[in-house]
This record gives C-alpha cells, sequence and structure tokens, in this order.
C-alpha cells in the first residue's frame, strides 16, 4: 500500500514535469549509447590491431640460435673444470640451423593438449635475380594448409590462389613490392639464387601483402619441399617449429618448458612483441577513460537536474511532511525518481549503441595498404 | 515539527519528547491536520487525491473508502463539484477549504492552523472561520490556530497572546 502511494507520488511529480524527466532521461541515453558505441568501437579496433601481429605470429617459436658453444673444451678438462676459464674471442661453430630429430618434437608436440596447433617453417636467405640484378630476399617455406589455419595465410595473398603454393611444383608467392619491382606477373618464371650459390626457377603463383613495405620487399613464401630443395636439404630439414597455443597467456611458461626438453631455443609471443601489448594496454586505458568520463558526465546530469527539482518541490516535500510522510519516505519517492530515470534512460543506451555499433560494423571501409583490414570480411 | 524544546509535550496522553522521525510522522499523519497560509496544496495532483494522501498513507481504509470519505469532507466544506478539478484552478478560499479537508480526513485530534487566512481576502476569511466554527461547534473538533487577525481572534474561545517568543496575556 505504502509502496503503491509512493510510486504513484514519484511518477505524479515526474508527469508533472515532463519536459525536464526527459531532458534527464535524454542525457542519460545520450551517454550510454556513447559509452556503448565508444567501447565497442575501440575494443573492436584493439582486437583487429593485435589480431594483425597475434594472426601472424607464433605463440612460441622453436629454433636454433647461432652462437658459441656454452661449454668450451677446456671446460671439460679434469685439471680446469674447478678454476674459472677464460676464453677470448670465441666464434660460433658450424652454424646448424637445423632442428634435430623434428620429426618426434612436432609429434610430441601433436599429443600436448595445450597446443592448438604446429606449422613448421624453413627460412631461407635467397637473391632474387632480376636481369643483372640480384635483390637479397627471404623465402619461407611453410606447410600451406597448417600456415593457413593457424596463420590466415589467405587473408595475405592479395594475388593468385594460396593453395596453388602447394599444388603447383617450384612455386613462389612473391611479396608484393619485390614482384612490383621484378615486373613479375603471376604465370611468370624467376630465378633464384640460395646463400651456397644454387640457382633455382620458380613459378610465381600469387602476391603477398602485409601492410609493411620492408617485409613486403623481401620476403616470399614457398611450400617446405619447395625451400628444401632451394638450400638443397634433405626433406627432414626445418629450422623453425611455430607452435599456436589455446591461452596465449601460458607462453612464456611452456616455451621455458620446450626448451629444456627438447634442448632448442624458444621465443614466447610476449617476449617477441613487448612492444605490442604495452600499446594495447595503453589503447584499452584511454578508451576505458574516455567511457568513464562519459558515464561520470551522466551521473552529474542526473544529479543536477535531481537537485533542481528537489529545490521547486521544497513545498511539495513541506506539504508531504506535514500530512505525515516521513523524511525517509520523500527520500525515497525522489530516489524512486532517479532510478527510474536511469533506467529507462539506460536501457533505450543500450539499445541505441547496439545500433550504433552495426551501423558502425556496417559502414564500409577498406584499405589498400593492408587488405586484411576491412569491414566487408567477416572473422 | 520540531524537536527541538524543552519540558514535556503530550498528545493524546503521549509524550512526543522521545519519539523518533518515523514515529512523529505517524502522529502527524494520524491526530494532527495541518492549514497553512502558504502552500495549499499539492499542484501535481487533483483536488481529490491531495484531500485523499494522508488517508491512503494512513492505511486504515481502502483507496475506494478512502476516496468516499474524501467527497464527504469536501461536501462539508461545500466544493465537491471542484473535486476532480486541479488546484491552480481553483481560487485561493477555494484551496484553503480543499487544505482543510486534507486536514480533516484522518479526523485528527487537533488541528492546527498557521496563519490559516492571513493570505486571503476578507470574504474568504470570512468563509474560512465559518468552516472552522462549523466544525468547533458541530464536530466538536479542537483547532489550534496562530493569526495576526485580531478580528478573527476575538471570535475564537480562548485566546493566548505571545510576543517574542513569550506568553504575555491568556
Amino acid at each position: 500500500m505504502n509502496t503503491k502511494l509512493i510510486f504513484s507520488i514519484a511518477k505524479a511529480l515526474m508527469l508533472a514535469r515532463w519536459k525536464q524527466t526527459l531532458v534527464a532521461a535524454v542525457g542519460v541515453v545520450f551517454s550510454i549509447t556513447m559509452f556503448v558505441t565508444l567501447l565497442g568501437f575501440m575494443n573492436g579496433l584493439n582486437d583487429l590491431l593485435d589480431s594483425l601481429i597475434l594472426n601472424r605470429t607464433p605463440h612460441i617459436r622453436l629454433y636454433n640460435e647461432i652462437k658459441p658453444t656454452k661449454i668450451q673444451p677446456i671446460d671439460r678438462d679434469p685439471n680446469y673444470k674447478s678454476s674459472h676459464n677464460f676464453v677470448e674471442s670465441v666464434k660460433p661453430n658450424g652454424g646448424r640451423l637445423e632442428i634435430y630429430n623434428n620429426a618426434s618434437i612436432i609429434s610430441t608436440l601433436k599429443k600436448d593438449k595445450r597446443i592448438l596447433g604446429i606449422s613448421p617453417k624453413i627460412a631461407a636467405q635467397v637473391f632474387y635475380n632480376v636481369g643483372a640484378i640480384d635483390m637479397t630476399g627471404t623465402i619461407s617455406g611453410i606447410d600451406v594448409e597448417a600456415e593457413n589455419k593457424l596463420f590466415k595465410f589467405s587473408e595475405y595473398v592479395v594475388g593468385g590462389n594460396y593453395i596453388d603454393l602447394k599444388n603447383v611444383p617450384n612455386s613462389i608467392i612473391l611479396g608484393k613490392v619485390a614482384a612490383e619491382k621484378m615486373l613479375a606477373e603471376i604465370g611468370d618464371i624467376i630465378q633464384v639464387t640460395s646463400a651456397k650459390g644454387e640457382r633455382m626457377q620458380l613459378k610465381v603463383v600469387g602476391y603477398f601483402q602485409s601492410g609493411l613495405q620492408d617485409i613486403d620487399k623481401v620476403q616470399s613464401y614457398a611450400s617446405i619441399s619447395t625451400a628444401q630443395k632451394i638450400l638443397g636439404k634433405t626433406n627432414n630439414y626445418i629450422t623453425d617449429i611455430q607452435i599456436k597455443l589455446h591461452d596465449i597467456n601460458q607462453a612464456p611458461d611452456i616455451a621455458r618448458e620446450f626448451s629444456a626438453i627438447f634442448e632448442v631455443d624458444a621465443t614466447d609471443i610476449q617476449t617477441a612483441n613487448s612492444q605490442f601489448e604495452t600499446g594495447s594496454d595503453i589503447r584499452t586505458l584511454i578508451s576505458y577513460a574516455v567511457g568513464i568520463t562519459l558515464l561520470i558526465v551522466a551521473g552529474f546530469g542526473i544529479y543536477n537536474i535531481l537537485n533542481m527539482m528537489i529545490f521547486e518541490k521544497m513545498d511539495s516535500i513541506a506539504i508531504l511532511k506535514a500530512t505525515g510522510f516521513s523524511g525517509k519516505e520523500v527520500q525515497r519517492v525522489f530516489i524512486l525518481i532517479a532510478l527510474s530515470i536511469g533506467f529507462v534512460g539506460g536501457l533505450f543506451g543500450l539499445f541505441f549503441g547496439f545500433v550504433f555499433s552495426v551501423i558502425i560494423d556496417n559502414l564500409p571501409f577498406n584499405t589498400a595498404a593492408i587488405p586484411s583490414v576491412t569491414t566487408s570480411k567477416k572473422y | 515539527m520540531d524537536t527541538d524544546y524543552q519540558g514535556e509535550l503530550l498528545i493524546d496522553q503521549i509524550s512526543m519528547s522521545k519519539k523518533k522521525e518515523a514515529e512523529l510522522a505517524k502522529v502527524r499523519n494520524e491526530k494532527i491536520g495541518f492549514v497553512f497560509q502558504f502552500h495549499y496544496l499539492l499542484n501535481e495532483f487533483s483536488v481529490l487525491k491531495n484531500v485523499m494522501l494522508p488517508g491512503l498513507k494512513l492505511g486504515k481504509y481502502s483507496a475506494k473508502e478512502v476516496e468516499f470519505r474524501a467527497m464527504e469532507k469536501l461536501k462539508i466544506l461545500g466544493i465537491e463539484n471542484e473535486a476532480l478539478k486541479m488546484p491552480n484552478q481553483l481560487s485561493g478560499g477555494q484551496k484553503q477549504r480543499v487544505a482543510i479537508a486534507r486536514a480533516l480526513i484522518n479526523d485528527p485530534l487537533i488541528i492546527m492552523g498557521d496563519e490559516p487566512t492571513g493570505n486571503l481576502d476578507k470574504k474568504n476569511s470570512q468563509i474560512v472561520f465559518d468552516v472552522f466554527k462549523e466544525l468547533a461547534i458541530e464536530s466538536k473538533q479542537t483547532l489550534l490556530i496562530v493569526t495576526h487577525d485580531g478580528e478573527f481572534a476575538q471570535k475564537s474561545d480562548r485566546i493566548i497572546e505571545m510576543e517574542d517568543g513569550k506568553i504575555i496575556r491568556q
């Protein structure tokens, strides 16, 4: 009974000055709308920028670093075992980049439940021969299907079909900039020379564009077997194992673990891209600062209007109290007014926020520089 | 109601001194009817709803009964035809009579008037006074009225004259 009465009083007070109530509610609607829209937009943008790196980077990379041996012959000598030995001008030996016993490493990794997928890779230094001129470049030998599944390879292939890399023997997908320099069209044959001096003819089946000029100038892709042929290696030669995990946050721990087990070097994504994580943190921070400011402004808006309302209604409050309403009940009336303005405004705000987000999502946006950044493609 | 006073205040043999805010509100609702000089009615509600409000707050009768009783009170004061109008459509005298009806709705022990005629012209003052007198004689209703109007005071049963917070004549 009492609650019903308080409700009816609150309703009457609101409807008596419905324009004022509407202005307050519109203020709330606006700020909630902008809060949802802005944060949604910023979050989406963050995810997109993150994915530009995350999609392309393995969570853990296993490889062999060229470096001098830690244990020098003198350390093995029983006479000097307990002493401090200083050896100067130590040079790395041999420099075998290959991961030994990679087949069994891969089969072990495939059984690991924490791992989403693995993709072997060969990095080969080459020269592109264009007439009399040689341009330096890197050819990555990849397992095309695994690479596409884990690192969305196909999104970065702008000309031709990425799967031709696997189906056409001795084929290559050239970096866009490199292809322009060589005037190489799809279907053309180009010649590359490996670091060891071996020459090989490759058929261009597509272009690759990452959006980074420096990378597109040197980076090309071939299948693993083609890369092994370029380097003149056997078919168990692999220099990198790229691992994608289910939980990216475990990367540093698992990297350390694998490094110890398989006796290889292992880098995790957090170490390899620390600048990226900082940038993404700061972006999140800024967007939340903007959003919270909006909410606070809206809060003050309601507070102000309510304050004015109470000031205007002093007479009514006096009458209510004289006719037997306690201070608490009068307070409840005004809190009820504030709550209903906030609640209704919030609901509409959520709705309009959603609508605006959908509109932003459907705005046509394409950039030639980074073909994978577009609103027309759904992930 | 002021809570900062010395001595003892009894309403219906019950001391008001130690009561909490919510309990005092209940006393105001049940046992006292107020009639003010300036603010009479809630402009957001119709005349009838204004009169019903203290009754609904008391919750002793159902809404239908309260409405019926409110109409009765309005009839006593001769303004039953204005029941569904909004307060700002009424004249000053009519508003004050609605306020009196509202003060009466819960059959209070005492009606307190703070210069109830202070803001009215001669004719309306007379009407309000007649209403009060009728209540006092016919309904045996106690009225406690503060006024500057000597003429008004002369017609009442008991006069206590005050100056600067002190009683000077009884």
